[in-house]
């Protein structure tokens, strides 16, 4: 946190390398969070670009008193997401897969065999048809609970809600999300 | 514990943060119930799914994307080049430069001959240092050469010896004495006597022939 607060200043001080640091370290997590949205390759690169210029043109507005930068930097992100999301006015979550079938980047894929790897992509298939069929409401919950490892106070903090709303959404989102992968599991896979 | 105490206590029980008593009540009613039962399943399976799961890595030219997109756009200040001019790698590129240039201005002060200890007005003139630095440069060229036909000499001296005493014998007692000028060498008598071989020595060393060694030799 301290690294983070003073990676911050030497970003508004002029700092290019500083900033070329605090991107290495966040942008993983911005294009993950992206990526779980709305689940195609090619929108969370663009949304991530979006979302980090963003953050280099507000960095200002940044207040260390009011909690770390990670978290700031969610809350920026979700915000992004969610008029992402009116704009397309439609839910991306629901877009097709196929969207990815030409770019793939797994953190094992290096060395990772060819089995490995259909398997790892058949997961990450798998969990975002299955957090397509939640509403944002709770799939942003459980991505932040259960992707994206965020405390429920740090997820309260992002979203803007009572810790009590969190956990009554992570509640259902779970419950929901295992249903739909039950399903696809025995081969009922959603429309 | 009812349905409702169940559900509302769910997430913590499967993030494993309850206290014992509470957890001990979630996993007795989930044995009775089946519906709760259900639930605990179904919350556990999407938990353990998402964990399991891979992050996904950008792709690797995303991020110098957002660097051209963002830092890119902003030209740099003074400070911040001179800043990143005097931070490692460059610092070392600065030492090196700085050596070069102390090492440059040393070898021309020294060339020029300029007394830093008490400079005149004319060592600030480059014609004088020209001059002088022309004028060393002879003198240097000078003894270089003078000493290069130093060396030569002895050791042609010592290669015609060595021919001496491997042809027709070394003369008894060797040569006593020899005084290495340029033009001009005084043997020992010792082996004056030896006429085609001092013959042959003098002309190597350009002395001339045995009309001239009959003063030169003594």
């Amino acid at each position: 946190m301290e690294a983070d607060r003073e990676l911050t200043a030497r970003c508004l001080a002029g700092d290019d390398e500083a900033w070329e640091r605090l991107l290495k370290t966040y942008s993983g997590k911005v294009y993950n969070l992206c990526y779980r949205f709305t689940g195609s390759t090619s929108t969370a690169e663009e949304l991530t670009q979006e979302i980090f210029v963003k953050i280099f043109q507000t960095l200002a507005s940044f207040d260390p008193a009011q909690g770390p930068f990670g978290v700031w930097l969610h809350r920026v992100t979700r915000n992004h997401l969610v008029d992402h999301y009116r704009r397309t006015s439609r839910d991306r979550a629901t877009v097709s897969l196929d969207d990815d079938a030409g770019i793939i980047h797994p953190r094992a894929a290096p060395s990772a065999g060819p089995a490995t790897r259909v398997e790892s992509r058949e997961r990450r298939e798998l969990i975002q048809a299955a957090l397509a069929e939640l509403s944002p409401d709770m799939r942003e919950v459980v991505i932040l609970r259960d992707l994206q490892d965020l405390d429920y106070a740090e997820i309260a903090q992002v979203l803007g809600l009572p810790a009590g709303t969190v956990k009554s959404r992570l509640n259902r989102g779970r419950m929901e999300l295992g249903r739909a992968l039950k399903r696809m599991l025995k081969g009922e896979m959603p429309e | 514990m009812t349905h409702a105490e169940f559900a509302s206590l769910l997430t913590d029980y499967v993030d494993g943060t309850l206290v014992s008593a509470e957890g001990a009540a979630c996993e007795q009613h989930a044995a009775a119930c089946e519906s709760c039962r259900t639930m605990l399943a179904d919350a556990r399976l999407a938990v353990e799914v998402c964990r399991a799961a891979q992050d996904v890595t950008p792709a690797p030219w995303l991020l110098p994307r957002i660097l051209r997109a963002t830092a890119g756009a902003r030209q740099p200040s003074l400070a911040m080049r001179v800043a990143a001019w005097s931070r490692p790698p460059y610092g070392l590129r600065v030492a090196y430069s700085a050596a070069m240039a102390l090492f440059s201005l040393s070898f021309v002060l020294y060339v020029a001959k300029v007394n830093v200890r008490a400079v005149k007005l004319s060592d600030l003139n480059p014609k004088t240092w020209i001059y002088r630095a022309d004028r060393h440069g002879h003198i240097l060229a000078g003894r270089a050469q003078r000493f290069y036909e130093d060396l030569r000499f002895v050791y042609e001296v010592q290669s015609l010896l060595r021919e001496l005493g491997q042809g027709k014998g070394t003369p008894a007692g060797g040569p006593s004495k020899i005084q290495g000028e340029r033009g001009s060498l005084r043997l020992a008598p010792s082996i004056s006597g030896d006429g085609a071989l001092a013959d042959a020595l003098y002309r190597r060393l350009g002395i001339g022939g045995s009309g001239e060694r009959q003063g030169g030799v003594t």
